[in-house]
């Protein structure tokens, strides 16, 4: 009877630390069991998932549907916002400039641009009405931008200092050195007739001389890009960056005082 | 009347685009030119005297918007729509292919007679704002004809009365 006691214990005693022994092993064959399980798992789940979809159709489409109209909702509003947001940024920019500036201006919005490749020209919607002249110069808070070319009721054109009929007098305004900044059509400016002995760096910003009657002295213009010697060898010019870049502008300013 | 009424629509319209949306869609800081090819459209669809009255009418209104020192595209709009007519009285332009290449030799044409112009009148373009402009300009002005001939059935004839 003790005999048969004792081998009922050692049973329950090896099935208890064959137990423990397993458990203790269960996290070294996780990984590896569950890596096994991955392909039956993901079929069962696919399965799932399609009767759910099946079953469940008409309300996901319909859900969809209004998700749908509702992402395309909220990205609009999303872009008007960005867009006033950015329209704010730039009017605010202006209206400080305004605020400080010595000039009376007029605040105008670009609304068409030159049709043409050949030439750099924009139309503003003010006109007459509002104060605007022929030769008046226009300017952001950046810098020069152009002048007044033509002048109706409401509207004018502006040619921007990219055009090549552009010319305005400017000084290098380190070394007070005078040169004729005018338009190439590409993205720079050049200005000429630079004695031969000029002091010049890249970098030096351009500002207007106030020579000309039309532009107001000390308008930035742009700065340095590269500086060459012309053909004859008599004098230096260098190409301009813009401190303005005319092919963003939306808004502008016109020194009508 | 309509269809007369409807091409000054268009043109006026074109003129438009190419004066605000165009300008989004430069390339290289070249847009195409759609006025143009509303003319060589023109020059192959209708009769001389329509051709001539349309070509000034847009010459004029890119001359409006524009900032060129004089109407220089109320000068070679006429002139191109003339020669397209001319062309195509000539010789047999039937394919798209040969439409696309009268589009871009028209624009080359252009923009050749421009920087003449502009070397007449004392300005200095160098030699890569003329290229780019010649260039780019027609292939792009070009692209965008055939494109919109694959999209739009553009009428082989339009018979105004």
């Amino acid at each position: 009877m003790a005999k048969k006691k004792f081998k009922k214990l050692i049973t329950y005693l090896t099935f208890f630390l064959l137990t423990i022994l397993l458990a203790s092993l269960i996290p070294v064959f996780r990984s590896s069991s569950v890596d096994a399980f991955k392909y039956p798992l993901n079929i069962f789940t696919w399965i799932n998932r399609e009767i759910r979809a099946i079953i469940f159709f008409h309300r996901n489409f319909t859900e969809n549907e209004r998700v749908k109209k509702e992402i395309s909702s909220l990205r609009q509003k999303i872009f008007i916002a960005e867009e006033l947001s950015l329209e704010n940024k730039r009017l605010k920019g202006l209206l400080s400039f305004k605020q400080s500036s010595p000039y009376v201006v007029v605040a105008s919005k670009v609304i068409g641009r030159d049709p043409s490749n050949w030439s750099s020209t924009i139309i503003i919607d003010k006109g007459k009405r509002d104060g605007i002249r022929l030769s008046l110069p226009v300017i952001t808070e950046r810098g020069l931008v152009g002048k007044v070319i033509e002048v109706g009721n409401s509207t004018s054109k502006i040619m921007l200092i990219t055009d090549p009929n552009f010319g305005v007098s400017a000084v290098l305004q380190r070394s007070r050195q005078e040169g004729l900044v005018s338009g190439t059509l590409g993205n720079l400016l050049i200005m000429r007739y630079l004695s031969a002995d000029t002091d010049i760096k890249v970098s030096d910003a351009v500002v207007t001389s106030g020579l000309s009657q039309i532009f107001p002295k000390g308008i930035i213009i742009g700065r340095v890009k590269e500086i060459g010697t012309a053909f004859s060898g008599l004098s230096r010019f260098a190409m301009i960056r813009p401190e303005v870049d005319s092919s963003t502008l939306e808004e502008v300013l016109v020194v009508v005082k | 009347m309509r269809i007369k009424f409807i091409i000054g629509l268009i043109l006026i319209l074109s003129v438009i685009l190419q004066s605000t949306v165009f300008d989004y869609l430069k390339i290289f800081n070249v847009k195409p030119d759609i006025v143009l090819i509303a003319v060589v459209i023109l020059g192959l669809s209708l009769k001389l005297k329509w051709v001539m009255v349309f070509s000034y009418f847009a010459g004029f209104l890119k001359d409006m918007l524009g900032g060129l020192p004089f109407g220089i595209n109320i000068l070679i709009l006429p002139l191109l729509g003339f020669l397209v007519f001319k062309l195509s009285k000539r010789m047999e332009i039937e394919t798209k292919y040969v439409k696309t290449a009268l589009v871009f030799i028209a624009v080359i044409s252009q923009n050749l007679v421009v920087s003449l112009l502009f070397v007449l009148l004392g300005l200095d373009i160098s030699i890569g704002v003329f290229f780019r402009f010649a260039i780019i300009s027609s292939i792009y002005t070009a692209a965008i004809y055939f494109y919109l001939s694959k999209i739009i059935r553009i009428p082989q004839k339009i018979t105004l009365f």
